[in-house]
């Protein structure tokens, strides 16, 4: 008994013809994926701690890349920058004052709170319902499609550290936003992983909805 | 018998708007994340529905550039009524994945963005909930009436039929 006689023939060439379409899809998607560059992830490696003259502050972040080959950028609100070779060395508990402390890509709040006293600029990934809801104190609100638009507003904050965040845990957005800056030339981008929640649950400085 | 005819000629008739509608549908999410892939990897490596984690990288950029390249295939073979009912099966495979997709989205924490058709969520929002859910069950609806009851009026396979001798 042939498919047709019992009345499934159509559905049948159907689904043939649609392993062919799908076929045909993924083959030139292949070619596509293949001539088209996308970016998965920030890529850490060619990125720079931040150095910070800050000993007894900072917590026991361990920076995720301190690269002693790469001269540490100046920060730009009186914290004296130090030699790199130092900050890789760096260990809690905090450093005599006298050395550095490198934050790398991923840092927690209390991190973000050193760069935001020194002027930083920070960037909330999140969507804008949530940004309009509470952020940190003079944050940017700024998801991944809207940061090569505003790529000549942000590229004054170049060189020098930039802080993103989003919602922390899997929140993604950040990282995504991170992604982009890099393409922009940034090479000092932290992200606070404990998010927005993190910063808020701490007491830090926020603007929120009234 | 009557009451047949005047329902599958109530059906050919229904069916072009429903062809239309997704096809057109799915064209311009295409166009949308072809145009820009970056944004839609991201959105695809933020659905992380196996066990907490995203799609390996390899599939995930082959899932970036090909879903849309599918979308847009069945897209326009669904507008022009050509291989309709095979368009229309991929489509339903994609709408069934898609709302699978979308109720795991919905038990992990944190707002997670769809990113179906770009910057421009209709009617839905950006973030991903049951409105997601609702509208791909609508197309799929509209997908498995193709499916069942053909490409219907002003379709090239309707034109195809007709000129067999």
């Amino acid at each position: 008994m042939s498919c047709c006689s019992i009345g499934c023939c159509g559905i049948w060439k159907a689904v043939v013809g649609g392993c062919a379409i799908a076929f045909v899809g993924i083959a030139i998607g292949s070619v596509h994926s293949w001539m088209t560059p996308v970016v998965l992830r920030p890529d850490v490696k060619t990125l720079e701690p931040t150095i910070l003259h800050r000993a007894g502050q900072v917590g026991t972040q361990t920076p995720s890349n301190p690269d002693p080959t790469k001269p540490a950028t100046p920060v730009d609100s009186g914290v004296e920058p130090v030699n790199t070779h130092d900050a890789s060395k760096v260990t809690p508990p905090p450093e005599p004052s006298n050395t550095g402390v490198a934050l790398g890509f991923e840092i927690k709040s209390e991190q973000a709170k050193l760069l935001f006293d020194m002027g930083t600029p920070f960037i909330d990934a999140r969507e804008p319902q949530f940004f309009a809801q509470g952020h940190v104190e003079r944050a940017m609100n700024m998801t991944a499609d809207q940061v090569i638009p505003n790529a000549a507003e942000l590229v004054r904050y170049r060189p020098g550290p930039i802080v993103v965040y989003c919602s922390g845990g899997d929140c993604d957005a950040s990282h995504h936003v991170a992604t982009r800056l890099q393409s922009l030339g940034f090479t000092q981008i932290h992200i606070m992983i404990d998010g927005y929640p993190g910063w808020k649950d701490k007491s830090f400085p926020v603007v929120e909805q009234k | 018998m009557q009451d047949q005819s005047q329902n599958s000629g109530l059906l050919s008739s229904i069916t072009p708007f429903a062809r239309v509608v997704v096809g057109g549908l799915f064209t311009f999410a295409a166009y949308v994340k072809l145009s820009e892939p970056q944004n839609f990897l991201e959105s695809v490596m933020a659905f992380k529905i196996f066990s907490g984690k995203p799609l390996p990288d390899h599939l995930a950029t082959l899932a970036t550039f090909a879903l849309p390249w599918i979308e847009l295939i069945c897209g326009v073979l669904l507008v022009l009524g050509l291989y309709a009912r095979s368009a229309a099966v991929v489509l339903s495979g994609l709408l069934v994945t898609f709302i699978v997709a979308l109720v795991l989205v919905l038990q992990l924490p944190g707002p997670i963005e769809c990113g179906c058709f770009g910057k421009f969520e209709v009617p839905c929002g950006a973030i991903v909930g049951p409105c997601h859910v609702a509208r791909n069950s609508v197309l799929l609806g509209l997908t498995a009436l193709v499916l069942f009851a053909g490409p219907g009026k002003w379709s090239v396979d309707a034109c195809r039929a007709c000129k067999k001798p």
